[in-house]
Parts: C-alpha cells; structure tokens; sequence
C-alpha cells in the first residue's frame, strides 16, 4: 500500500497526530499507511511524548503477528499500518543541538564578524538571543526558521528520502499551527526542503509528490505571564504574517496541492507553559477537526488535486452557539467518516472497562476461542486496555475543553447504549440489555469465522463484529 | 412393568406398598387398576418441570450473566424443590383424605410420602443432570455452564 507521510511540527502537530492514530485505532477509512515523523526541538513536551507512547501502543497492537487485515476478516479497528521511517526512533526527527545551550550559541554569535552581530541583533531580541532551546522556540519562528534549516542535512531526512516510493503514489501531509513558533516555522522551511532539495535521493519523485497540509489557526490561548515569552495576545498578529506569507510562497507558488485551514473564534485558555514536561494541553476538538484533514487527503485520489493548490476550510453544521458540541451538530461527512467507528470503539471501551470484569472470561466468545487467563494477562491485551485508557481520557479531555466536543457522556456507566449524547437507543421491552446483550452479541455464531486465526485476531474480530452488529441494532446512524 | 413404572422401581427407598399404591392396587380388584396407576402423570409432571426450567434456563432467560456453574446450581436446586414438592404432595393428599386401598393404608404415612418425594427430587436431578450433559450445547451464553464442554476442552487442546 502507498505511503503518507504525516510531518506534525510542533506541539500542536503532536496532538493532531495523536487525534489521528486514535481515530484509526477506531477503524476510520484511511486508503494509505501512516508513516508519522514529529518534528519537535522540546524532547521532553508532555503532548509529544503522550503521541509517542500512544503510537507505540497502536504499533505493538497492529503488530502482523497479532493481526492481519485479509479480506475474509471484518475487523478495521487497528486496520491502518503506521510505518516508521528507518532509524527514527520513536517516530522523532531528531534536531541536531537543540537540546542544550542558547539561540545565540547555536548561531554561533560569539564567531560573528561586528557587521553580522549587528545584523543578527536587529533580527532577534536580547531575549531572544538568550532564549533556552531546549524547549522548542517558545512561540518565535524568526528562531524557528534558523534552526529548522538543518532539514536536508540531517540523517533521518536521508532515510525519509530513500523510502519514499518512485511510483508517485506516495504522499506527504504536514501538520503544523500557523500562531506558535516551531509549526509556523517549521511548514514552509520543510516544504521548501522537500520540493527543492535536489541532493535528495529521489528528488524527482518527492518533489512531484503530492503534498497537503493542514495549518491550525488559533483554538487555544494561554494566560498572561510577564516571564513566560509564550504571549497569547500576538497569536492573531503572528496569524496574520505568516498566512500573508504562505499567499505567496506557498499556495502562490503552486508548492502545495492541498491546504486546509482550520480554527475557532471559541478559544479556550491553557496554563501558560514554555514548553517541556509541563506542556501537556488537553485534547481539543480543532485537532480532530485537523486529523480529518489528513484522512480528507488520504482518501482522495491524485487527479483531485490537479491545477493549482486547493483551498479548504472546515465548517459546522451548527455552532450551537459556542456551546458544547455532539455528532448532532456535524456535517454529514464527518458523521459518516467518524460517527459508527469511534462509537463501536466507545462501546468496546465501556465493555472492557466495566463489562468484562463482571465474568468476561467465563463467556463462551472467550472459552471457545482460547482467550484464557494466559492471553488476559498477556502483552497484547496489556497494550489494548492501556490503549483505550489513552482513548477514554482522548474523549475526556475533548469534553471538557473550550469548545467541548462531547459525542460520548463519558462518565456512563449505565445503560451502556445511553452513552451517544443525543441519539436515544432502540429499546426492548424483553431483550437483553447493557452488558448483558454485549456478551449476548460476542457470543453469537459468526458467519465465515476463521477458526485457524490467532486469538489477538479472534479477539479484536469479535468486538469489531459485536459492536457494528449492536451500532446497527440500537442506533439510527 | 409399564415404561412409567420403570423409573420408580427402586421402591425400597420409600416402601413396597406405596409403590404397589401408585401403580394402581385395589383391593376389590385384586389387581392392578390402570386407571389409578399414578406413575405415568406423576413422571409426566417431574419431566415437564425437568424440561421447562433446563429450557428456560439454557433456551429462554440464556443469559450471559447467569452462567457460572451456581447459577446452574440454583436452577437445579430449583427443580429439586419443585419436583420433591410434587411427588410429596401427590402422596400425602392421600394420605391425609385417606383414598388408600385399605390392605395398604398401614403402611403408607407422611414418611412415605416424604421418602416419595426425596426419590422423584433425585429422579429430577438425575434427568436435569442428563439434560445438562446433551443438550446444552446449543445454548449461545450458557453452554459452559456448569463446565466446560467437552467437545471446546478437546479442541482447545488440539491447538
């Protein structure tokens, strides 16, 4: 299958990949393999470290020798492969002296001939200049733009390269904000690399690739703090510059196919952070809205974006005024591409966290395929369970954000179909109910099922199977 | 021997003369009445209450909540109730009204009728018990219970 490359800069770009792997963790249509980078200089920012584990999780799950995709199998939760590029660890771009020492060391300033130093002075601030690189560029791409320059020297840029198929059918996505400093710094500097880098490998096939981006428009501010450089009353300015700057070197040049824009005049105010450990922001709906993006371009063929870069905004069937927002409230694209995976995937979250413990293990789906006290406390079901903790908390954290976005109520227990914030489920008057009827439907004879299969595929085969067959039996999705 | 008398053979358990007693005696015949024989309704009701609650059980309430081996337990110890109740009942009306043959009435008391009820209870079990053993396979959430299938033991082990 072809490859995407998925380049997300900066924190936000760490977030919207981590919306994104959870959205394929759920089965949502993606025609192409993930190949995720993250480019990032702060190494110890919670939110990309939190994307890191999650993706290790997703990859550990969606190992071959646990689980295959043949045709005979129904399963697609987990069905999109996230490849790495080879020697990236962790899927991290690694930038090379970021990690100790200041913006004037990395330039060199000290090595400045009295001309140079000027210029660089009236370019950067003092505090600029004496900025700590270790956690990324603190909202200024002016020191974004110096440092990410290494791009094409660098190893892992080598490696990108050489992976990337001759065949025209491999794409690359970029995901970055347009209001901080490593995203906004960092897209058109690595654009620029990939199109014009003609020491590349396989330059021809990258720079004649496709290539679409998302560019994250404020969602977010950060409360006032005189010593942080982080200041959330330039977002719009910096907004503002930089999209008068992507008009003509970026879509005004043809170098992009596909840009899609995506922000909200509902902002929530995060704890101000410079970055590190401590910059750890809750999961926002914008970023969602953002992982659509790269599967909008995943799944749409080539000749769609022929003549010229295309422009894309994303919309709301209803704002609800500012206020909490539910499947209700989206346009009917994105229910149709979200709407049935995430709640299968709520549903088999809910059994696992509150059904299976009431006798799980003793019900036929389980005895009769080999699921024992063995697989249970095994490494693959390990990783599921820490992975729907990740996907639960993904959701609880998206409700309780500025805007909310609150598909799911994440605290109900029970009735287990209740849980689909404005969609009532059908009820019966005799049928079973709750847990009860989710066991019921693990429990079923399936049609066409593969006996031989490995029980990690058996497993994840029947609560795909339960949970469309009781979507399709409670909901009108 | 008829077919329904067959299952209450074992008549040392709760005394000759009430089985002679259920099967029909009448001293002004001499002989056995088939109209009075008793076996036939009385198995007729033990086995029904057998196949009612096995099917509600394993068939109708199947659910996936109720199959640990207790929950078997309790619809055996259901039967058992049930059935020890009928057998007791049927014998100790006539005791009490007192419609035993009279060569018989000595020996038949609220003991026998006791004793009766005991043997139909262990009748029932053993029927619930052979019921469990054949049929519950075909139950989606309680074939397990109370153990596992034989025939899912030896495949799991074949892998």
């Amino acid at each position: 299958m072809s490859k995407l490359y998925v380049f997300g800069i900066g924190g936000t770009g760490s977030r919207v990949l981590k919306s994104l792997v959870l959205l394929l963790a759920s089965g949502v249509e993606c025609k192409m393999d993930i190949v995720p980078v993250i480019i990032d200089p702060d190494d110890s920012a919670a939110d990309m470290t939190r994307t890191v584990e999650l993706m290790k999780k997703y990859k550990a799950i969606r190992d071959n020798k646990y689980l295959e995709f043949a045709d005979a199998n129904k399963n697609r939760f987990f069905k999109t492969e996230l490849q790495s590029v080879d020697g990236m660890q962790d899927f991290i771009f690694s930038l090379e002296n970021t990690h100790d020492g200041k913006f004037k060391d990395f330039i060199k300033m000290d090595q400045l001939d009295p001309s140079s130093k000027a210029l660089v002075k009236m370019l950067f601030s003092e505090k600029n200049l004496e900025s700590d690189m270790k956690v990324g560029f603190k909202g200024n791409p002016n020191i974004g733009s110096v440092v990410l320059n290494q791009f094409a020297d660098s190893q892992e840029y080598k490696n990108f390269a050489n992976g990337f198929a001759d065949d025209g059918k491999d794409r690359i996505f970029i995901i970055s904000s347009i209001f901080g400093g490593t995203g906004a710094s960092g897209f058109p500097l690595l654009l620029k690399t990939i199109r014009n880098d003609k020491n590349s490998p396989k330059w021809k096939a990258i720079s004649e690739c496709k290539i679409g981006a998302v560019t994250v428009m404020p969602y977010f501010g950060v409360t006032q703090d005189d010593n942080s450089e982080v200041d959330s009353s330039t977002f719009i300015s910096k907004t503002k510059s930089a999209l008068a700057y992507y008009e003509k070197n970026i879509s005004g040049n043809n170098s992009l196919d596909a840009l899609y824009y995506i922000g909200d005049l509902v902002t929530a105010s995060y704890e101000n952070r410079e970055g590190g450990s401590g910059q750890r922001n809750d999961a926002h709906f914008i970023e969602l809205c953002s992982a659509l993006a790269v599967l909008d371009f995943a799944n749409t063929p080539n000749e769609a974006f022929d003549g010229g870069t295309k422009h894309y905004e994303y919309g709301l069937k209803d704002d609800n005024n500012g206020n909490e927002l539910t499947f209700k409230n989206l346009c009917e694209k994105t229910k149709k591409t979200i709407m049935v995976p995430l709640t299968q995937f709520v549903l088999m979250n809910r059994y696992l966290n509150y059904g299976f413990e009431k006798g799980g293990k003793s019900q036929p789906w389980a005895i009769d395929n080999q699921l024992d006290d063995n697989f249970f406390s095994g490494y693959f079901f390990e990783q599921v369970q820490s992975f729907h903790q990740d996907f639960h908390q993904w959701l609880e954290e998206m409700a309780r954000n500025k805007r909310a976005f609150m598909p799911f109520d994440a605290d109900k227990v029970n009735p287990l179909f209740e849980i689909v914030n404005g969609y009532k489920p059908k009820s019966s008057f005799l049928g079973k109910k709750n847990y009860d009827l989710f066991d019921a439907t693990l429990n079923s004879n399936w049609k066409g099922w593969n006996s031989a299969a490995s029980r990690e595929q058996k497993f994840m085969e029947l609560f795909y199977r339960a949970t469309e067959k009781l979507v399709n039996e409670k909901y009108n999705m | 021997m008829d077919f329904f008398d067959f299952f209450y053979r074992w008549k040392s358990f709760y005394g000759a003369q009430l089985f002679e007693h259920m099967r029909g005696y009448d001293d002004a015949l001499m002989d056995y009445n088939p109209d009075l024989n008793q076996f036939p309704s009385l198995f007729l009701w033990t086995i029904g209450i057998v196949v009612i609650v096995f099917v509600l059980y394993y068939y109708i309430i199947n659910s996936p909540r109720l199959a640990k081996w207790w929950h078997w337990l309790i619809s055996l110890a259901i039967v058992a109730g049930l059935t020890c109740w009928v057998g007791f009942r049927t014998v100790n009306v006539e005791v009490r009204n007192q419609i035993i043959t009279p060569s018989l009435q000595p020996y038949i008391g609220h003991n026998s009728a006791l004793m009766f009820g005991i043997y139909n209870m262990m009748l029932a079990v053993l029927f619930y018990f052979m019921f469990t053993l054949l049929f519950r396979r075909w139950s989606r959430n309680c074939k397990h219970s109370p153990w596992v299938l034989l025939k899912t033991k030896l495949n799991n082990k074949k892998k």
